[in-house]
């Protein structure tokens, strides 16, 4: 039984994304297989950055919230071998907003996060690099990176 | 006792426990110093610090930022931590550009001062906590000084979590835009007596962590660091063995077991190359010949002595090394052995065995010692039973029987001292310089058995033949400091030259 403490948060967080979140975006939290919501699992769709090459798609994520958030961030994840020098072979973020450690703080909110990682796509961090395919495409090869890039969002589009 | 044994001695200065325990009148040529009183040429100078002399020691740092650039004892000790507790460069830093060096932690100028007087406070009409969410009535809230405020349980389980992992480097207000530092006076309000007790330890052993000349004594649950000011440039000529107030000794330029007289690079050479192939080397030596062409190791499970290379395709004979063309039919014998391809074949094979035989022969030694010296430990405990029958068989006391005690620490020490110079001497070119350590070694070494031997004797011999055992301690401790102290010599004068090929 995941404490009260995380629960009461997330619900707040449900509430909150309701009544007002970005534009383009979605959040929601995973149902179980009895139909009630798995509020330690959400499900979000993010889209591309207007006037950048993710433009046009929404990208699925699913954050995963430890027992003791919001002392511990939630994990991010893109499906499994998503192209991009920040994102893990396994589909994990790798984004110092989201690292425990970094940038993490109990106040920040899934807004936010939401918003770290949209920004996180178009605007790579080469010092912190988390798969090796697309870091050396961006580093060394930047038209067949933004070719890439753009296959992949074609991939995306709904 | 021959003469050879007091040419080691020193009997000026000679000053030791027993001096007036009765035996004034002997010859004075038999007791001899074990202690030198002046440090040696190959000691370095160090202090061994307790938990609280650390702790002092960072406070008085505080203080010293704090005096130096006008701040409050917290604010002080939290940029001390932040920048690596460098004193010099912080109070720099700080004299040169004071906003900035705050804002590195955080802080404005104002809050220079700033002395936190930190308090729980009821909540506010309508608050609601954005951390937990929880709309029940809340007990408590803090805010730090930024004015962010949350109720104190969230305060307290994030610090605590961010304390029993040790992130204690800067920790601040969890407004996710805010940076207004926790200091010293919150962590002490919010976290309990125990977890607040844990952050110091924390801080204390960050602190040691941070300083090139501190560090911490490498014996499991020792609490004892060491501070000794030696460069780590001069680790080619200096051995910096350091021992903390528990008695542990270690080599203070890489944190390794005491090593003297073989220098730090050496000594990580040798560990590694034992580690690779000491036990393969062993086995390959026993069980294999390299084919006289090509070297190719190669192993006889079985069959004819009619050798087929898989790498070269060379045929040769398993006994004699020859080639096979020679032996014709002979599978299982060969009558080859003398003649001259043969021979040749098989100079070959010998001088690449030579170092590997080489190698054999000083690691034989150094694990022979090592070995010993596990053996001299059990000695030890057996010593103390000894020291307690001699007490109650003779009318010795307990201050009287502590000579077997010194005699066995020696011993022990010696042995160690040994393994390195085996592990030092594989690595010295073979020239005369060489020679002389190897004299001093073997001297050492003949000694060091020597005292072992009369180490094993029984109880009622001990106790007779005690001025003996004394000698010999005092003369074994003398052979161990000559040969550091030329080691030593030779160290800084660039005397040995090294064969680093193997």
């Amino acid at each position: 039984m995941p404490n009260p403490l995380c629960l009461n948060r997330l619900q707040q967080e449900r509430k909150d994304w309701r009544k007002d979140h970005p534009f383009g975006f979605w959040a929601k939290p995973q149902k179980n297989p009895d139909g009630s919501l798995n509020l330690m699992k959400w499900n979000v769709g993010i889209p591309g950055k207007k006037d950048t090459k993710w433009e046009g798609a929404v990208f699925p994520v699913t954050l995963t919230f430890p027992e003791e958030y919001p002392s511990r961030p939630p994990a991010c994840h893109f499906p499994a071998g998503f192209y991009h020098p920040n994102i893990y072979p396994s589909g994990k973020v790798c984004l110092s907003l989201v690292n425990e450690g970094e940038s993490w703080k109990p106040a920040i909110r899934v807004k936010e996060i939401v918003l770290g990682i949209q920004e996180l796509l178009d605007d790579p961090n080469p010092r912190s690099p988390a798969q090796e395919k697309a870091y050396h495409d961006f580093v060394r090869n930047k038209d067949l990176y933004n070719k890439k890039v753009k296959e992949q969002v074609k991939r995306y589009i709904s | 006792m021959d003469s050879d044994i007091s040419t080691g001695f020193t009997t000026d200065q000679s000053f030791d426990a027993f001096e007036d325990d009765g035996y004034d009148d002997l010859d004075t040529n038999s007791v001899v110093s074990v202690v030198a009183e002046e440090p040696l040429s190959y000691e370095v100078p160090y202090t061994s610090l307790s938990h609280e002399q650390l702790k002092q020691r960072f406070v008085s740092s505080v203080n010293q930022i704090q005096n130096l650039c006008g701040l409050s004892h917290e604010v002080a000790e939290l940029l001390l931590i932040h920048n690596k507790f460098n004193i010099e460069w912080l109070g720099e830093r700080y004299l040169d550009n004071p906003a900035r060096t705050l804002q590195s932690i955080g802080l404005d100028l104002k809050y220079a001062d700033y002395s936190f007087a930190p308090r729980l406070l009821p909540a506010p009409p309508n608050f609601l906590c954005a951390i937990c969410c929880d709309d029940a009535t809340y007990p408590v809230t803090f805010a730090l000084p930024c004015g962010h405020r949350y109720c104190a349980s969230c305060f307290k389980t994030y610090l605590r979590m961010r304390v029993s992992e040790g992130d204690i480097r800067l920790n601040c207000c969890l407004n996710s835009e805010c940076r207004f530092p926790i200091t010293d006076s919150v962590y002490k309000l919010l976290l309990s007596p125990s977890d607040y007790n844990r952050y110091r330890d924390q801080l204390i052993k960050l602190y040691v962590n941070c300083l090139p000349y501190l560090k911490w004594c490498i014996y499991p649950d020792c609490t004892y660091a060491v501070e000794c000011k030696v460069n780590q440039a001069d680790l080619d000529h200096i051995i910096p063995t350091v021992e903390c107030n528990d008695g542990h000794k270690f080599c203070f330029g890489c944190s390794n077991e005491e090593h003297a007289p073989c220098i730090c690079r050496l000594f990580a050479k040798w560990n590694k190359k034992c580690a690779d192939d000491s036990e393969t080397a062993n086995w390959i030596n026993v069980h294999t010949k390299g084919c006289p062409k090509c070297q190719a190791t190669i192993e006889k499970n079985g069959g004819c002595n009619h050798m087929l290379c898989r790498k070269c395709g060379h045929e040769w004979c398993w006994v004699c090394s020859g080639p096979w063309s020679e032996h014709g039919t002979a599978y299982y014998n060969c009558s080859r052995y003398d003649e001259k391809s043969g021979q040749e074949a098989r100079d070959q094979q010998a001088k690449s065995k030579a170092s590997l035989e080489r190698y054999l022969h000083y690691y034989n030694r150094y694990a022979n010692h090592l070995e010993s010296a596990r053996l001299d430990k059990k000695l030890y405990l057996r010593t103390q039973k000894k020291m307690t029958d001699l007490q109650n068989s003779t009318s010795m006391t307990w201050i009287e029987v502590q000579y077997l005690a010194n005699a066995s620490d020696v011993l022990q020490h010696c042995r160690r001292t040994l393994m390195w110079t085996y592990a030092f001497a594989f690595y010295l070119e073979r020239n005369n310089n060489t020679h002389i350590f190897e004299n001093n070694q073997q001297d050492l070494e003949l000694a060091v058995e020597k005292l072992s031997e009369m180490f094993e004797r029984n109880t009622s011999e001990l106790a007779t033949k005690r001025l003996e055992l004394l000698d010999m301690t005092s003369y074994v401790s003398t052979r161990r400091s000559l040969l550091l102290k030329d080691t030593q010599l030779g160290l800084l004068e660039g005397r040995w030259k090294y064969n680093l090929s193997n």
